[in-house]
């Protein structure tokens, strides 16, 4: 970062960290109105998309905590922690029943479980890193669309330019003559 | 007057937040009253394996008496905490996983009930099974250092009761008890927003550690313990990614034990856990503190800064450190790497924000965090129960 881009940030006598916040912010939104995006940047608005998806989803709140955050603790998996609601001697037998039981039934199931848990983690990778593209591309196509607009206004005043001139030269054409 | 202050591990070894706070806040109230600690023998929050022998010692002007923990943390308790913190877990799962929590004392528990003789009882942290019985023992004569961070244990309806069953409650931050307010539904919290002062440890002499620890450069620096919950894997990841498009970035120098890996680069340097002078003289001669947590309650590490005029750059996505700024001056927070970079490049570039940053932190300091002011509120609280008790 160059010395002069800090030209801006005003700071007082007094020290106001609201005021230097606020210019801070509004630095970074012209860039991004002018299109200059970090990483980050992008992967900020991305993951505000993937959000606003959920939100209109309406899925569980909790869910959508797990999904965001960068360990897998949204997937299935084969280990659970085995209790009940009851209490007393009844609760007892319960949770030793189950706990039995659970070596026969994960013989079967961890397998399954293991196989969709892997296929869970890919679509989700899956579909975060699009929506990153798509967010990325759109930035990219925006900026190009706002290039596009600024080479066609500039053809259409050399256009202008280039008409008087001619104009001009025919003018002074027949003036000599 | 006779206090007791119940904390679930004590000692000078013991390190931990609200220990160390609890251990800072005895010390100073025993000028004054005779305190007593009621803790545990276990040393190890993890396991609260029964390490100390059970009975009567003095450390330092408190006498300490340990109680064993008599049901040690289970081996699934991982597992059980996940099922209760991310999902609606009724009332019996979240009184297991409280006592899974633990320390699981009943015999600290039962002792205070056998104690008319203390005027005042002081827990610190609500999220022990000792807090959660002890104040509902306690009652009236209770005093409750919540140390919440705003996480989701803070919206179990077990721990909903020690709140109300509170006599008074002593605050580390404003913002740490509108978000008491705000998780168990109370609109009035009896009680007096305080915090905690600082140990007086004079820094050890800087100029012997430049060359110990190549520290002649200048630096910003993080004190704490050195893993992915503190935020410190974010900082790392974005203090490289800014130091790659700015190669006069000043070095960054971590300072706690490692529980992450930390890349290998020229540019950071880990000290490890060092004694309090050392770590005090680093701080004092640095550019800044950083602190890139999203869960905090206080930071004491921030105060400490502060008193050394050294101004703060912290994670503004703790409402906690970014209300401790803008109610300073003494710091700037940032919410993203966007932030991150611009807040980093203008506490690295600009001398006199700094200087005016970090005298602003130190009349802050001053004016809320000085042990008179400290005890002074403690007095308050301890007050009025004596009002409420004699009233009765």
């Amino acid at each position: 970062m160059s010395e002069t881009e800090w030209k801006d940030i005003e700071i007082g006598a007094e020290v106001d960290v609201s005021q230097i916040m606020a210019q801070i912010r509004k630095r970074i939104e012209e860039k991004q109105k002018a299109g200059i995006y970090t990483e980050e940047g992008i992967a900020e608005l991305a993951e505000a998309r993937i959000l606003q998806f959920a939100e209109d989803a309406e899925i569980d709140s909790a869910l959508l905590e797990r999904l965001m955050s960068p360990d897998h603790s949204w997937n299935i998996n084969p280990g659970y922690v085995i209790s009940t609601h009851r209490s007393g001697i009844q609760a007892k037998l319960i949770v030793c029943a189950k706990k039995m039981v659970r070596p026969f039934i994960r013989l079967y199931s961890d397998h399954l479980i293991s196989r969709q848990a892997q296929i869970n983690q890919y679509f989700v990778h899956l579909i975060h890193n699009l929506v990153r593209e798509i967010t990325r591309l759109q930035i990219n196509h925006s900026n190009l669309v706002y290039r596009v607009d600024r080479l066609e206004r500039e053809k259409d005043i050399t256009e202008r330019r280039l008409k008087t001139l001619e104009q001009m030269v025919q003018f002074k054409q027949t003036d000599g003559r | 007057m006779k206090i007791a202050c119940i904390v679930q591990r004590y000692g000078d070894q013991i390190v931990g937040g609200a220990e160390l706070h609890c251990r800072l806040v005895a010390e100073r109230l025993a000028a004054m009253h005779s305190v007593e600690i009621l803790t545990t023998c276990a040393t190890d929050y993890l396991t609260w394996e029964n390490v100390l022998p059970e009975g009567i010692e003095q450390v330092g002007p408190c006498t300490v008496r340990r109680f064993p923990v008599s049901r040690p943390r289970p081996p699934d308790f991982d597992d059980l905490a996940f099922r209760v913190l991310h999902s609606t877990a009724s009332s019996a799962l979240q009184m297991e996983y409280l006592e899974a929590h633990g320390p699981f004392a009943p015999s600290l528990v039962e002792h205070l009930a056998n104690r008319p003789d203390i005027d005042a009882f002081i827990f610190f942290s609500y999220r022990y099974w000792i807090t959660c019985n002890g104040v509902e023992r306690a009652g009236d004569r209770s005093i409750l250092v919540p140390t919440a961070e705003h996480d989701r244990a803070i919206y179990l309806d077990v721990y909903h009761n020690v709140f109300r069953k509170a006599s008074q409650i002593a605050f580390n931050s404003i913002e740490e008890k509108e978000l008491i307010g705000r998780a168990t539904g109370m609109t009035e919290l009896p009680g007096e927003i305080i915090g905690v002062g600082l140990p007086d440890v004079p820094p050890s002499d800087f100029t012997r550690l430049v060359d110990r620890y190549d520290l002649d450069a200048p630096y910003m620096v993080y004190i704490g313990r050195i893993e992915r919950s503190k935020g410190c894997a974010e900082l790392v990841g974005q203090y490289l990614k800014c130091a790659d498009n700015n190669h006069e970035l000043p070095q960054l120098v971590l300072i706690g034990k490692q529980h992450i890996p930390i890349p290998d680069h020229s540019k950071i340097r880990c000290l490890g856990i060092l004694p309090e002078d050392l770590k005090l003289a680093v701080l004092q001669n640095a550019l800044f503190l950083i602190m890139p947590s999203r869960y905090e309650s206080l930071s004491m590490v921030l105060l400490e800064a502060w008193r050394m005029r050294r101004p703060v750059m912290v994670n503004g996505n703790c409402d906690v450190l970014r209300g401790q700024c803008l109610r300073s001056q003494g710091g700037l927070y940032y919410r993203n790497y966007d932030q991150f970079a611009e807040v980093m490049h203008l506490m690295c570039r600009n001398d006199a924000l700094r200087e005016r940053l970090g005298d602003n932190g130190f009349r802050y300091y001053q004016r809320n965090y000085s042990w008179d002011v400290i005890l002074n509120k403690y007095s308050i609280l301890i007050g009025r129960i004596g009002d409420r008790r004699g009233a009765e």
